[in-house]
């Protein structure tokens, strides 16, 4: 791969000397305010072996004088009859900071910028997240490059500090609790709540959707454009009415059903279902744009949860009715046992999705399938049977917990015939290893972090990890709920390797020997643009770039800035 | 040049006479260092030689060791440039001690004349003392307790940091006469300092207070150096949550809706011995989180198996309407009990109600 010739990055407007600006050119990183050198790196993205050439644009009259210094020793490799440009070879890929004093000056006199030389081999992208403290600036964030083949590279940033924005929630005038979602054009959303409907926060310097939901439930939450040239009023009301009915799979009205609405991230309030199956609830939606209905049927009732998706047209009443088939099951007497034992007072937690349609959102002329998910909780015994407990005649997962929190096991059952059924809850497993270094495979990496995520019908009762620790030996320990399945997670806090995923692992499954890959510490400086002072205490996170849900904001790596405002995480190498 | 100079006769005509060579002139200046002079150590002397008539000077250095007026009868070293740099010698060329270094500094023209005098320079000889510099792990805080690395570089410019005696190390503790422990820190080597050696104690005051640390060096000839390290011990902070996500519900009654898997996760733990993300260094520990829920309608519930800062809850495992309360507690490693009432959704277990070690998120299931 070569270079890319005739590129450059702009290095500017440093305020004061010590500013950085980083090579890999990461949103957000821009003006520091009131300065008037460039530093251009030719090529912008050098690669090891190189030729690199930085040039200061001073835009200052007269015949000026340059000082280069190149990683803090002076340089005088000049590239320019003025003394305006140096160059050096990039034989590895390091960072290397270039800086200039320049006199006569106006205004500044210093720039500093460093630029990363990488190798050629592959390029992964990161979000960087730094969090500041509340009282200086809001959550940003940025895209990082990172190429593999290097040991280090340096990512600086520079931090908006926004606007103060003090404001309050109102509906008729009266200020009321609610909760605030600030999602800017670019960056991370934030959340606030007020509890008297006045509220003060940081917000950068552009438009931003708030997504207003109140704690009444009778006033109908929203989404509002916030500019920074707004005030921080937002007001709410009870929006629109959307009604409808929801009737069971015989036909018959069903009662003390929750329905919401979902629009964009914009939830409607919630509705119980009356004793004749109909509800009302309260929206403030957009129009032509997708609407989402949520239906949780009573826990008594056997019935799945059921979403549907469509253009609905809230003038018309929705009307949910539940698919014939499946027909419920009762899983009463269905013996919970651990060692041929039962397991009094177990709780149970059926889970699974229903094949095919579950029921209909009938809209006028619109008939939009819906799709079913179960999720139905039931206590045994104390002689450890599960009392009347209706289930769809489905092939099921029971996520069983005996009395531990966390003592859990999973086991699937086919109620499609509604057979007599057992539970079995073995002992959760330990599932041991030894986690290693990337240097030497025969070093046990002591103080490494194990996660282990559950996905699968676990993941449908409840997210809750486990979480554990190698011991001095590297060893680690992990207690894993039978027949359950999780997302394996290994890092070192310290960066002696990097981030290490297994996927899909049953306890069994727990690799005995993890060797941690070769890992790539990014170092960096975070500042608050015109703020001389050093920014302690903020989070600093490398997110994966690609990934939804919960798994988007699931460090990859993660750090706070130090007492001089610096940080260090390690990121996997992701080779040549 | 022209040397001729013709002198017009009075009386019978004229008469030549040869031209006369002055002699080249010239100063030792010691440029560095000044005094005192150790052996063992580097010095440097220059001068810039002179002569009337223009010509070219050579230059001979020599440096001899002596005891009094009593020198080597061969130089240990010489020199042909106008500077000399010499490395005083530990011993004299015959074995002995010395006390005075001697400088001769001739200079001659290419006519051979020679500057008179010869010039010279005698410079006192000291037997130097050892070096000594004392540092102490970089914290904010040092906590009673913990251990505490303490450094000393040592060397000795004429005798070799190996001479030396061995530190002596002398802890002063605060009036209260608390206990300490001060054992062997091994420490690797400068390899690009020869001339200097590390050594290392790890300290552990069992008090607060101001300690004082002496450390005193001592060479061959008794001669000494002495440095002190003040250690000002203070007591556990207990840690802080500094940064988390979500925004927590610190006021009852209020609630976080919940519409989307979310993690819920400290970010960032302040804390004087065990911080969170804990930092690639042995100085300091991590954190410990302890989670607990309430389920909807439910009690609460310590999640045992959760040691981490993060948790995730799914909605779609609960029911629209339902209130699920997440909480987080820290700890460092002298776990000071968070003991206030539990249906405290925040608690500080000191006065700066800034610094929680508890936090909670009341979530609204949407």
């Amino acid at each position: 791969m070569k270079a890319l010739a005739g590129l450059a990055l702009v290095a500017s407007c440093a305020s004061s000397p010590g500013n950085q600006v980083e090579a890999d050119a990461p949103i957000g990183m821009g003006d520091g305010g009131g300065c008037d050198i460039n530093l251009i790196f030719d090529p912008a993205v050098p690669f090891k072996g190189d030729h690199v050439k930085v040039t200061a644009q001073a835009m200052t009259a007269g015949v000026l004088a340059y000082a280069w210094q190149l990683d803090g020793a002076p340089n005088t490799s000049y590239e320019a009859a003025d003394h305006s440009a140096i160059g050096f070879d990039v034989p590895e890929a390091v960072s290397h900071t270039a800086s200039v004093d320049i006199t006569p000056s106006s205004g500044c006199s210093h720039q500093q910028a460093t630029i990363n030389v990488t190798t050629n081999g592959a390029v992964v992208m990161y979000r960087m997240r730094v969090i500041p403290p509340a009282n200086l600036a809001p959550p940003q964030e940025s895209l990082i490059q990172v190429h593999g083949g290097q040991t280090s590279a340096t990512r600086p940033f520079l931090i908006d500090p926004g606007a103060i924005v003090t404001g309050s929630v109102r509906s008729g005038g009266t200020p009321i609790p609610a909760y605030l979602k600030w999602i800017p054009l670019v960056g991370p959303a934030f959340g606030l709540v007020t509890s008297n409907g006045s509220f003060t926060t940081h917000a950068q310097l552009q438009m931003h959707t708030v997504v207003v939901i109140p704690q009444d439930n009778t006033l109908a939450p929203r989404a509002l454009p916030w500019l920074p040239s707004n005030s921080g009023t937002f007001t709410v009301d009870a929006g629109t009415a959307a009604t409808g009915t929801v009737l069971d799979r015989s036909g018959n009205p069903l009662a003390n059903a929750q329905v919401q609405l979902e629009q964009l991230g914009v939830p409607s309030t919630i509705a119980t279902t009356a004793a004749n199956g109909t509800f009302t609830v309260r929206t403030a939606f957009m129009t032509n744009q997708v609407i989402t209905a949520l239906i949780t049927p009573p826990a008594t009732s056997g019935l799945a949860k059921l979403s549907a998706s469509a253009l609905f047209d809230l003038a018309i009443p929705l009307n949910v009715s539940f698919a014939t088939s499946p027909a419920v099951c009762d899983l009463a007497g269905t013996p919970v046992k651990r060692g041929g034992a039962n397991q009094g007072l177990a709780a149970v937690t059926i889970v699974g999705t229903l094949p095919g349609s579950a029921g209909t959102v009938t809209n006028g002329a619109m008939v939009t399938t819906a799709t079913g998910s179960v999720h139905l909780n039931a206590v045994a015994s104390a002689g450890g049977t599960l009392p009347a407990t209706l289930v769809p005649r489905a092939a099921l997962s029971a996520v069983i917990q005996l009395a531990a929190q966390g003592d859990l096991a999973v086991t699937t059952f086919d109620a499609s015939a509604c057979a007599a059924q057992a539970f079995d809850a073995p002992a959760r497993m330990t599932a041991t290893g030894v986690v290693h270094g990337p240097d030497a495979a025969t070093t046990p990496l002591s103080d490494t972090r194990i996660e282990a995520t559950p996905i699968g019908a676990l993941a449908m009762a409840n997210l809750i990890p486990v979480q554990t620790t190698s011991d001095a030996n590297g060893t680690f320990s992990l207690l894993l709920a039978s027949g359950a399945h999780y997302a394996l997670h290994f890092f070192d806090p310290s960066g002696r390797g990097s981030p290490r995923d297994f996927a899909d692992q049953t306890a069994a499954g727990v690799p005995a020997t993890v060797q941690l890959a070769a890992a790539i510490a990014i170092t960096g400086n975070v500042s608050v643009q015109n703020d001389p002072n050093a920014i302690q205490n903020a989070s600093v996170q490398l997110l994966c770039a690609s990934c939804t849900g919960v798994a988007a904001s699931q460090p990859i790596a993660q750090a706070a800035t130090d007492i001089t405002g610096n940080y260090r995480v390690a990121v996997p190498d992701p080779g040549p | 040049m022209n040397r001729l100079i013709l002198i017009p006769a009075c009386l019978s005509g004229c008469f030549y006479t040869d031209p006369i060579n002055q002699r080249p002139s010239l100063d030792i200046h010691q440029v560095d260092p000044g005094s005192p002079v150790y052996r063992n150590t580097t010095l440097g002397f220059s001068t810039i030689p002179m002569d009337p008539d223009g010509d070219s000077v050579a230059v001979t250095w020599r440096a001899y060791a002596c005891t009094g007026i009593d020198c080597d009868p061969v130089e240990f070293d010489s020199g042909a440039d106008t500077t000399f740099t010499v490395l005083t010698p530990k011993v004299r060329t015959t074995g002995g001690v010395f006390d005075t270094l001697h400088i001769v500094l001739e200079a001659r023209d290419v006519h051979g004349a020679t500057a008179k005098p010869v010039q010279t320079l005698d410079l006192n000889v000291i037997d130097a003392p050892p070096t000594l510099a004392l540092r102490k792990e970089a914290r904010n805080t040092y906590v009673v307790g913990t251990d505490i690395g303490l450094y000393a570089k040592v060397g000795d410019a004429d005798d070799g940091y190996a001479a030396l005696d061995p530190l002596t190390w002398v802890v002063h503790g605060p009036p209260t006469m608390a206990t300490y422990t001060l054992t062997e820190l091994p420490i690797a080597q400068d390899s690009a300092d020869l001339a200097h050696h590390q050594f290392g104690k790890t300290f552990r005051p069992a008090g607060l207070g101001d300690w004082n640390i002496e450390v005193t060096a001592t060479d061959p000839s008794g001669v000494m150096a002495s440095q002190e390290l003040p250690v000002s011990v203070v007591a556990d902070h207990p840690p802080c949550l500094a940064q988390w996500d979500p925004t927590a519900t610190p006021m009852a009654g209020t609630t976080l809706p919940m519409t989307d898997p979310t993690l819920f996760q400290v970010l960032v733990v302040a804390d004087d011995l065990d911080p969170f993300p804990s930092t690639p260094s042995t100085l300091y520990g991590t954190a410990e989180f302890h989670w607990s829920i309430v389920p909807p309608s439910g009690t609460r519930q310590s999640l045992t198996g959760v040691t981490g800062s993060g948790v995730a809850l799914d909605p779609d495992s609960y029911t629209p309407g339902d209130i699920v309360e997440l909480r987080v507690e820290i700890q460092d490693r002298n776990h000071t009990a968070v003991n206030c009432p539990a249906t405290d959704l925040t608690c500080s277990v000191i006065s700066d109600q800034g610094c929680l070690q508890r936090l909670s998120w009341r979530v609204e299931v949407r």
